[in-house]
């Protein structure tokens, strides 16, 4: 037993669809987002003490959440950004949940996804949060600056609006330097350049895009992972980009159905988790090449993927998990929710016998 | 029979044959794919149920093949019961502890809310801007709109017939899709990311958060092999939280990076702080053993092994330690054989250090020379040819033994290898007279630079090598000295008589130019002829073994045999390496290995070979190119960039490091983008400045073949910081004061050192440097003319300085002067071909000299230098599109002419065009609001304002244009003069100020140019004075526009215009408030200045307008806003006077709004 294993530390049933979870940096606490049957959207704070999960704070708003960050908040705040059915993004401060300290309607339909950089000390540069709706809009916020995106990623009229289903941030390691990734359902990875205000980098991988996250937020682009609907996930290096082929690839199969979601964690950039809409979570460890580097026929640099390891593949449920994060703070700690109303707080261990 | 037909036939799914599902056949199968088949049919259960069959299956595809995707299986999710009891434990005691630790953390953080509550860092800007994604692709938003409406533009008859007009078009358009077809490449080799973090106001805790993360971030680039990066960001996470764990980190990255020096320094801390570290000994074992100093490296093993026995890497270094030693003691008894017999071991060391160096020099001239008296006067030679091109001869020099790489080398070494013969050397020098008249004074400072470096590094030769000095007698002091260094020179270096030489060379070079330079003279006097041929009387005495290997290295390199010629490098390095005194020498093979490296594409062994010479001796020229260039080869841009600076600042000269900049500059900013420069800046500081500062110190030493004597170099050094500060600005046009700052201090030290420094000297250069920087603080004050003065003090005090130039040039484009500032930057651009910023410069000044297509031309050279700057890529479209409407306009009036050829009336029309053309006149809004203004007379005048303006300022200009006025009279007599005459006469006067401003303001002024006959004189004035104290014409001031009349709007809108000098934009800005709402907009705001600025207003702008009753209503309400009371109470006797003139105008003007009555009690608000 000298791998990780995944170790159930406490579980709790809830009474509403629970679709994200984020733990409180600096805190033993979590916020679960969701939905109740009636409707109204729920956020709850938990934290785990001597064993239990402690219900601390909870809230009923008109409409229901679907995911939340808090990428773009300092340590010392630590306010809460959410997307809501009703393409409503708000920031709440946890103290004070009557009313949201920044709220906009930014999008038609709802917001699927919702990250943020430049908070906690991640990333460098001004905070930003970008969402991503159903009405095939990316946008970025920033909470200096009310009720209007600073920057917006939509298709041109009459062109068909692509559901966005993922978002996320990268590449933040200097003020000015960042990127973000939005997935579509159609299977587009569109890779946005903040800086230059240009579409990077794009592919398709012929399935829906579930989630996408670069292993770091602060670096220079590492690795991106992209989950599909179809029980693949695509590991990218994005270090080194191909003028004509982009960014290398490494596809594995895992979960044999739609995974859910990707997250790294936080302390090893190079072990990340995949959810599976079976209910299974599945560690990976990537590892890379001897060289990252190779050259084309025409001396043109091209990235060289590495390969994935299988560390650990645990049933957690028979319903999808909807959901994972790793305690920034704690490593291995994580909590994660699925579809059949469970919240459950897991501890990986031994993670750093994977070095 | 009956078995024979059951494996017959093939499974159903994957057509396996039966006979393959057996446990013998799976047993010896080695196909993984094949197993993996079987595997599948198994547990389809489609051919029967086998539990054994499959275990046995799975169990062989284990073996072969463990990640097989088959293999996977879910786990169950253990709860906490599952586990160990210990392990259980432990993870629910870590737990408890963890959330313990996160209250007191979250308790901690939850302290102090404020700070990054208010104003938070400095933050970026808020970014805005839009992609919008079609089905090929995406558009930014913020891509250029390419303006609509062609505006006429007339030109000279004369140019039509030359220009070809679809080409030019054509042409202009050209370089867009050029910047179209680069592609965007991700850069690997990153990032110049700061190696500190701001720690201001984060928390203690915060700042452990950080470092850790930093920490875990340099874990993990050292994980993928990125050791540079993960240096980064260990540095960053030591500092916020200097830890032992990441010194100890961060020495494995340098170990990794062959940085060895600064692996001790690490491990040296990490032991500071954890004496007994073990992971911290072995690294500092292995740095040590990289630098050879394996006496060290020995003792930390064995500290290692004390502490941990069995600790097998200590083991296996040990080991090779002593294999390395071994093989040392036998080299280095070689050596004592090899050498001077019967003399003392400790005297054979300090004998063999120098014996290479001086075999090494003696044996590359024997090769041409028979006594050693001629060889010494070749030094001489040598040592004139250096004098005539300092910067390449330095280098020259150092390496003259053993360099080889010819190919790139410059005349310079030719020359020196040119010279058998007395003759012939006089020859050159006297060739060589006027090259160096020409010398730049940098020059001069360069080279005494060197000088203080040689100095010091002479000091220390002569303490080390006091014991050799017995042979030698001593005479008076100052001679003594000299005959010491140099005498010690032959002994160690084999540069000496180069030295020695130098001094001569500089007499001579003094007496030929009859410079104004005092030292020189001082030097001629100082140095007897005796010194000079004293090194080649001791060359003789110390036969040269160790340079034996080394001449043959050397005769191995120059006939190509690169491989070979390394191997003897080696031999010599190995011989040379223990000795500390040797170090000279040792770092010269060492950038003679990386030669031979470079040569044989051993692109990283020559980098190596290079920081190890330059860990030796820092800032020496040769083996810093020689890494730029192994950088460069290895597409390391960035820091082939560093090195190419690097070599730049040491001597501004050297082709090869232009060139090499030039190719990295393009490099790195097609991966970094325009902004590549602040990438580079961080690590290109430091490594200049800092360390030449220490090299001063003493600590380290200089190549010695820059070595001169004392009294030679004591004037001179004094030049060094100014001249050295000259060149930094030079170099780095970008951030001059900043850099300039730096050298000051050296000069301080050298003052200090040597005190009997003649002051003259430094006058020129102390005076150029306190007119500049007095010319930079003008420039800042916007005072251009002050500053203008200033420049040219500097530049009569030294000429040939492309700051200044590019400095004068934008002074002179802000007064308006564009054909100076062309001319200036002309003159930069002569003595810097591709100067960014007189390049960029020029092309302003060709736009305002309405030269579109040379400053189209400057803009696509400066773009090709820089491709990514964003400011020449602006004002590239800026000008295209006057070139454009130039162009378009010039076919408009081709047509224009000759459909009107016959008509008589068309005639005229087609003579005032003619003549419009002729004068050049056109500024694209002059021509715009002709356009607009819609009648014929309307037209008429407003061309011949526009006329009239190009001749005054083309008189303000003087003799340059000349031409054009000419040009404008024979198009106009070509056409029809007559009219020429009566409008320019009418109209002479108020056209005079009104057009520059609108080309100035280069926006279109519709409805001032429609009001132009009403405009008021002294409005008028006022802002063409402004125009020419500020603003390019790019870059126009104009009223911000208010969306809403809030107080906020207002007030920042009324700041924002704080710096013009006139008020015409506030009455811009009042213009678009109604009277009424004043009150609001001011809300309590108001002060003094406000006050005065409105009422200025008033009187200079709504009263000539005859906007009496508005002027009243703003008035009257301006007296209800808050506070007026009090300020107007304030108000000085000018302004009250000022209020008085208005009040009085108002009141003799009729209105129906106002009576004398309310004038009256106006009057008592504003207590007049």
């Amino acid at each position: 037993m000298d791998k990780p294993q995944i170790i159930l530390h406490v579980q709790k049933s809830l009474n509403y669809t629970i679709f994200d979870a984020k733990w409180i940096p600096c805190s033993a606490k979590f916020v679960t987002l969701g939905n109740y049957a009636r409707g109204s959207g729920a956020l709850q704070i938990y934290e785990v003490s001597h064993g239990d999960l402690k219900l601390i704070k909870e809230a009923e708003k008109s409409k229901a959440f679907k995911c939340g960050t808090f990428g773009a908040s300092s340590l010392q705040q630590r306010y809460l950004a959410t997307g809501d059915f009703d393409g409503k993004m708000a920031i709440w401060n946890l103290e004070a949940l009557e009313a949201p300290v920044y709220s906009v309607k930014g999008h038609k339909e709802i917001i699927n996804c919702i990250d943020g950089v430049g908070g906690l000390g991640i990333g460098e540069g001004a905070p930003e949060i970008v969402t991503g709706s159903r009405d095939g809009s990316v946008k970025v916020w920033d909470p200096r600056q009310k009720n209007d995106p600073v920057a917006t990623m939509e298709p041109g009229e009459g062109e068909t609006k692509r559901d966005c289903w993922t978002v996320a941030f990268g590449n933040a390691y200097t003020p000015h330097e960042r990127c973000v990734c939005a997935g579509y359902d159609n299977g587009d990875i569109k890779l946005f350049d903040l800086k230059t205000m240009s579409l990077r980098w794009e592919t398709n991988v012929k399935n829906g895009v579930c989630d996408l996250e670069f292993d770091r937020k602060d670096i220079n682009m590492n690795k991106l992972v992209a989950t599909t609907l179809e029980s693949k996930f695509h590991v990218y290096d994005t270090r080194t980009q191909h003028p004509t082929k982009g960014f290398a690839c490494l596809t594995e199969k895992a979960h044999k159905s739609t995974v859910w979601a990707v997250k790294h964690l936080p302390q090893n950039r190079d072990i990340f988790m995949t959810c599976g809409g079976n209910g299974t979570v599945n560690l990976w460890k990537y590892n890379y090449p001897v060289s990252r580097v190779a050259k084309d026929s025409d001396e043109v640099e091209m990235g060289v993927p590495g390969t994935v390891q299988l560390v650990q593949n645990t049933v957690l449920s028979t319903q999808p998990i909807s959901s994972f994060d790793w305690s920034p703070d704690k490593e291995g700690l994580s909590v994660c929710t699925s579809f059949d109303q469970m919240l459950r707080v897991c501890i990986v261990t031994k993670l750093k016998t994977l070095g | 029979m009956d078995a024979a037909r059951v494996f017959q036939g093939t499974t159903k799914k994957h057509d396996i044959p039966m006979d393959h599902l057996d446990f013998g056949y799976i047993k010896e199968c080695t196909n993984v794919k094949h197993l993996e088949k079987i595997l599948r049919v198994l547990r389809s259960k489609e051919e029967g149920f086998y539990p054994d069959l499959e275990n046995c299956c799975e169990s062989r595809l284990q073996d072969l093949n463990p990640s097989s995707r088959l293999l996977r299986k879910h786990d169950p999710l253990y709860s906490k019961g599952d586990l160990d009891r210990t392990e259980r434990e432990e993870l629910d005691h870590d737990l408890k502890n963890w959330s313990s630790d996160m209250k007191n953390i979250e308790s901690n953080i939850g302290g102090q809310f404020d700070i990054m509550d208010s104003e938070d860092q400095e933050l970026p800007p808020i970014r805005s801007g839009n992609i919008t994604l079609t089905a090929d692709g995406a558009k930014s938003s913020k891509s250029q709109k390419t303006n609509p409406n062609k505006k006429a533009l007339p030109r000279e008859y004369r140019d039509w017939d030359k220009i070809d007009v679809e080409k030019e078009l054509e042409k202009v358009d050209e370089p867009d899709h050029k910047v179209k077809e680069r592609t965007f490449i991700a850069n690997r080799e990153v990032t110049n990311i700061p190696n500190k973090i701001d720690a201001k106001g984060l928390s203690d805790s915060e700042k452990l958060l950080k470092a850790n993360r930093e920490k875990d971030k340099g874990n993990e680039a050292f994980r993928s092999n990125d050791f540079k990066e993960a240096i980064t960001y260990y540095s960053r996470s030591i500092s916020l939280q200097p830890t032992a764990a990441s010194y100890n980190n961060r020495a494995l990255a340098y170990l990794k990076t062959s940085d060895w020096q600064k692996a001790i320094n690490d491990t040296d801390t990490v032991l500071k702080l954890e004496p007994g570290n073990v992971k911290a000994l072995l690294r500092r074992g292995t740095a040590y053993k990289g630098l050879k100093k394996l006496q060290k490296a020995k003792a930390d093993i064995n500290d290692v092994l004390k502490i941990e026995p069995n600790n097998k890497k200590a083991q296996e270094l040990l080991e090779q330690i002593e294999k390395d030693t071994q093989e040392k003691k036998k080299t280095g008894r070689r050596m004592v054989i090899e050498d001077v017999d019967g003399d003392e071991q400790t005297e054979n060391l300090a004998n063999t250090d120098s014996t290479p160096s001086q075999g090494d020099n003696s044996g590359l001239k024997s090769t041409k020379t028979d006594s050693i008296d001629k060889n010494g006067e070749k030094s001489v030679s040598e040592s004139g040819d250096k004098k005539d091109e300092n910067p390449v001869r330095r280098m020259q020099i150092e390496e003259v033994d053993s360099d080889s790489d010819k190919d790139d080398e410059n005349e310079g070494e030719v020359l020196v290898n040119g010279h058998v013969s007395e003759e012939e050397r006089n020859k050159t020098e006297i060739s060589n007279g006027p090259v160096k008249d020409e010398q730049i004074v940098s020059d001069v400072g360069k080279e005494s630079e060197s000088k203080i470096k040689v100095e010091t590094e002479l000091e220390k030769v002569e303490l080390v090598s006091e014991d050799n000095n017995s042979k030698e007698s001593v005479k008076d002091s100052q001679s003594d000295k000299l005959s010491e260094t140099t005498k010690n020179d032959t002994e160690d270096d084999r540069s000496s008589p180069v030295a020695a030489e130098e001094v001569k060379s500089d007499t001579e070079s003094a007496e030929e130019e009859e410079s104004s330079e005092v030292e020189s003279s001082e030097t001629e006097a100082v140095v007897p002829e005796q010194e000079i041929k004293r090194p080649v009387f001791y060359m003789k005495e110390l036969p040269p073994k160790t340079a034996v290997i080394k001449e043959e290295a050397t005769t191995l390199f120059k006939s190509g045999q690169y491989g070979e010629a390394c191997l003897k490098y080696n031999k010599v390095i190995s011989l040379l390496e223990n000795d500390e005194s040797q170090t000279v020498n040792l770092s010269l093979m060492f950038s003679n290995r990386a030669a031979c490296h470079l040569k044989t594409g051993d692109l990283p062994g020559a980098v190596k070979d290079c920081n190890a010479s330059l860990h030796l001796i820092p800032h020496c020229v040769k083996p810093l190119l020689r890494r730029a260039l192994a950088y460069e080869h290895l597409e390391r841009f960035r820091p082939a960039y560093i090195d190419y600076r690097h070599v730049l600042l040491l001597d501004s000269r050297m082709d090869q490091a232009h060139l090499g900049t030039k190719r990295c500059q393009h490099m790195l900013s097609q991966k970094d983008g325009p902004r590549w420069r602040e990438k580079v800046h961080l690590p290109k500081v430091s490594p200049f400045e800092i360390p030449d500062i220490i090299g001063l110190d003493g600590k380290s030493t200089a190549p010695p073949v820059f070595s001169n004597p004392p009294a030679g170099s004591q004037s001179q050094s004094t030049c060094t910081s100014t001249s050295q500060s000259k060149e930094s600005t030079n170099q780095s046009v970008s951030s001059p004061s900043k850099k300039a700052e730096i050298p000051t201090p050296v000069a301080v030290e050298t003052k200090q050192e040597k005190k009997s420094v003649p002051q003259l000297k430094l006058t020129p250069k102390e005076q150029f440097e306190t007119f500049k920087s007095e010319g930079n603080e003008y420039v800042k004050q916007s005072k251009f003319k002050e500053a203008i003065e200033c420049y040219n003090k500097c530049e009569t005090v030294l000429p040939g300085q492309v700051a200044i130039y590019t400095n004068r040039a934008l002074c002179y484009i802000r007064t308006n002067q564009p054909k100076k500032a062309e001319e200036d930057c002309s003159e930069a651009l002569k003595l810097e071909k591709d100067n960014v910023k007189a390049l960029f410069r020029r092309a302003q000044a060709r736009k305002m000299l309405k030269t579109y297509r040379d400053g189209i031309e400057d803009l696509k050279h400066l773009l090709q230098v820089d491709p990514r700057n964003s400011a020449a890529k602006k004002e590239m479209e800026l000008l295209k599109n006057y070139w454009r409407e130039e162009l378009e306009s010039m076919k408009k009036n081709i047509a224009d002419l000759q459909s009107k050829k016959d008509d008589l009336a068309s005639k005229v029309s087609s003579a005032q065009s003619g003549k419009q053309t002729g004068t050049h006149s056109g500024t694209q809004n002059g021509t715009q609001s002709a356009k607009k203004t819609g009648t014929q007379s309307g037209k008429q005048k407003r061309r011949m304002v526009i006329q009239e303006v190009e001749s005054e300022e083309e008189e303000n200009i003087d003799k340059g244009a000349s031409k054009a006025s000419s040009e404008s009279k024979a198009g106009g007599k070509d056409a029809k003069p007559k009219v020429e005459v009566i409008n320019t006469e009418t109209n002479k006067k108020q056209s005079k100020s009104k057009p520059v401003k609108e080309h100035k303001d280069s926006k279109p002024v519709n409805s001032q140019t429609g009001s132009s006959k009403k405009g008021s004189k002294p409005s008028q004035k006022k802002s063409a004075i402004k125009e020419t104290s500020q603003g390019l014409p790019s870059v126009p001031q104009t009223a911000p526009k208010l969306d809403k009349a809030t107080p906020y709007e207002f007030i920042s809108a009324w700041n924002a215009l704080k710096n013009s000098e006139t008020v015409k934009l506030y009455y811009d800005l009042l213009k678009q408030i109604k009277p009424g709402d004043i009150k609001t907009v001011i809300s309590n705001k108001l002060d003094g200045a406000m006050l005065n600025v409105i009422t200025r207003c008033v009187s200079e702008h709504y009263l000539p307008n005859g906007e009496g009753e508005t002027s009243y209503e703003l008035l009257r309400n301006l007296s209800t806003v808050p506070r007026f009371k009090t300020v107007s109470m304030f108000m000085s006797q000018k302004e009250k006077t000022d209020v008085q003139t208005v009040m009085n105008k108002l009141e003799s003007l009729p209105s129906k709004i106002y009576s004398p009555e309310d004038i009256k009690q106006l009057r008592k608000e504003y207590s007049v």
